[in-house]
């Protein structure tokens, strides 16, 4: 998965956030990196649009790294929760104008910006999704139907096409698990 | 949160539907960005359900199948039930009339034949239906006009491929009236439309903005009317756009809002409970009542809901949604609209497309176009959907103007 600082402790949240303030730009980087795919997934649920998507992840690093340098982030410690709350200002802003964010301000971090090779590996991995989708028996395919885009939950399902709830909790878990051990090596590559 | 949580709860699949609180989302979202196993399930989630949606069309509708037999084997089981009753009344009538030719016989028995007629009366209406489709030829239709899908059902129904008739079809007088200000569609035998009568063009034009939309969806601005002469094709066509599904709703995040001993008075709905009724206990109750498909007495609730808390957009959307369910597409305006209003709910999209759907039940083709373009417009679950019943109702009214 991603790279830089998996489960890191809150003493490396802070000094990364330390090593921004100080200028170093192999720390924006590594920000980028280590946030930057978690932050897509988060934008492209709450806009469902991979295009806004694309572009509000792009003003949500920006918006961090620049708080970041100028020392604004108070408890460095708790890096996620502000990255997380500096996402959904920059998203509720979005629903609120609906216009499209302009990239004017991206001064010298737009180097580091959204990475167009995750984004297009992203594409990628969609489109094999969909053909392994298609492999899939149309009751396995009800199930994730019914589950992850009609919102039901897996009792919900399981009473909907008359399978015992775990029944319908196993037949998911493996199709996620399958689809996960063979696409999600292209994500850590 | 942690990750047990997460998959214990089904945290992902609701985050993906919206349907965590604020608060749980928040905290789901601060522990995604922090552990690479659940973000890595949510991109895997997200990636299945991008695929899900362009193929949902072909997953329904494969659903859908078994329905259409079901529907066969009941006309072939009515159809055998109409030849059995019709063969023993020849037979009872040939016994009577070898009776009539043996006088030995007439005089001992005082039976005279009477005549048989297999009678066939047609299915009951969808109490729930908006657009009603009423065949005159004779030709039964075993579906009702508008079917409803309560959240528990596997699929709507559709109607067959009819042969072609014309199909007068009108739409409500009023939409401040009684629920049974429904539209009433007829059909003859006749296979040539004798008349057409053209879309009124008072009505607002498609495209207008979410303000206009909004206006418009007031009782006052929704008193046109509509008459006009529809093939049975294009009767079916606007079936189908009409028929309504009900939302997706799970129980999620209630815990806190229910707990409030404080406030909030006791309802004459919520008879028998000791919980206070806030607006969110109402809500719950009235989404209850909903997903268990009693829409009236889910309206009931959710009307007081909304007395009490004015500004929920999840209250709106659900009342607008049991509104059309019910039968009543006249008064989903108002609740729709209120979430239209708002312009920033996570229930935009799906108000737009629902109030759409409360249109077409009503025979307003032009708001209901309205409506349907500007739920294609805005990214959510039934963007494809209202792609594709945008395009419908453009042709159809087409159709219509060109006649």
């Amino acid at each position: 998965m991603d790279e830089g600082i998996p489960n890191r402790g809150m003493n490396a949240l802070a000094d990364l956030v330390a090593r921004i303030a100080s200028g170093e730009e192999a720390a924006e980087e590594e920000l980028v990196r280590t946030y930057g795919r978690r932050v897509y997934a988060i934008t492209t649920a709450r806009t469902r649009d991979r295009e806004i998507a694309r572009d509000l992840t792009q003003d949500v690093l920006l918006a961090v790294i620049k708080a970041a340098r100028a020392n604004q982030i108070r408890e460095a410690d708790k890096l996620e929760a502000f990255i997380q709350g500096t996402a959904k200002n920059v998203i509720n802003s979005y629903f609120r104008t609906r216009i499209r964010r302009s990239e004017t301000s991206l001064e010298a971090v737009s180097q580091h910006t959204w990475d167009s090779v995750l984004e297009s590996e992203a594409a990628e991995r969609r489109r094999l999704v969909q053909q392994e989708l298609e492999r899939c028996s149309l009751l396995d395919q009800q199930i994730l139907l019914f589950s992850l885009v009609d919102g039901h939950s897996l009792a919900e399902v399981a009473k909907r096409l008359n399978l015992s709830h775990d029944a319908v909790r196993a037949r998911k878990s493996r199709l996620v698990r399958k689809m996960a051990e063979k696409f999600g090596r292209m994500s850590q590559k | 949160m942690d990750c047990e949580r997460i998959r214990r709860d089904e945290l992902i699949e609701r985050y993906l539907s919206h349907q965590l609180e604020e608060g749980v989302s928040d905290e789901f979202e601060t522990h995604v960005l922090g552990c690479p196993e659940c973000s890595g399930v949510l991109e895997e989630l997200q990636g299945l359900r991008d695929g899900l949606e362009e193929k949902a069309a072909n997953i329904r509708s494969a659903v859908k199948k078994p329905s259409v037999f079901r529907f066969w084997r009941q006309a072939a089981a009515v159809g055998f039930a109409v030849i059995l009753l019709v063969s023993f009344g020849l037979l009872r009538w040939r016994k009577a009339a070898k009776h009539d030719e043996d006088p030995r016989l007439v005089s001992k028995s005082p039976h005279k034949p009477t005549e048989k007629v297999a009678e066939v009366k047609p299915p009951p209406k969808s109490p729930q239906s908006g657009l009603e489709l009423e065949l005159r030829s004779g030709e039964n239709s075993t579906q009702p006009a508008h079917a409803h899908k309560s959240p528990s059902d596997a699929s709507v129904n559709r109607p067959s491929a009819q042969p072609e008739k014309t199909i007068v079809a009108k739409s409500s007088e009023s939409n401040t009236g009684t629920a049974s200000a429904g539209t009433k569609a007829s059909s003859s035998e006749d296979t040539k439309p004798k008349e057409s009568i053209p879309l009124p063009s008072t009505l607002p034009a498609a495209g207008e903005g979410p303000a206009a939309v909004a206006k418009n969806t007031t009782p006052e601005a929704s008193t046109d009317s509509a008459h006009f002469k529809l093939t049975s094709a294009q009767g079916v066509e606007l079936f189908q756009i009409g028929a309504v599904e009900a939302a997706p709703f799970a129980f999620s995040g209630f815990g806190r809002h229910t707990k409030d001993p404080k406030g909030g008075k006791t309802d004459s709905l919520s008879s028998g409970t000791v919980t206070p009724d806030t607006g969110r206990v109402l809500f719950q109750k009235g989404m209850t009542a909903y997903v268990e498909g009693r829409y009236d007495d889910a309206i009931g609730f959710l009307q007081n809901a909304v007395e009490r808390d004015k500004k929920t957009d999840d209250v709106n959307f659900y009342l607008g949604v049991s509104q059309i369910l019910a039968g009543h597409p006249q008064e989903a305006a108002i609740p729709l609209g209120k979430v239209i209003a708002l312009e920033n709910s996570a229930y935009l999209q799906s108000a737009h497309y629902y109030l759409g759907k409360a249109y077409v039940q009503q025979m307003k083709l032009d708001q209901a176009e309205s409506e349907f373009r500007a739920a294609a417009a805005l990214p959510g679950r039934v963007t494809a959907d209202s792609k594709t019943l945008f395009a419908r109702i453009a042709a159809l009214r087409a159709q219509l103007e060109a006649k």
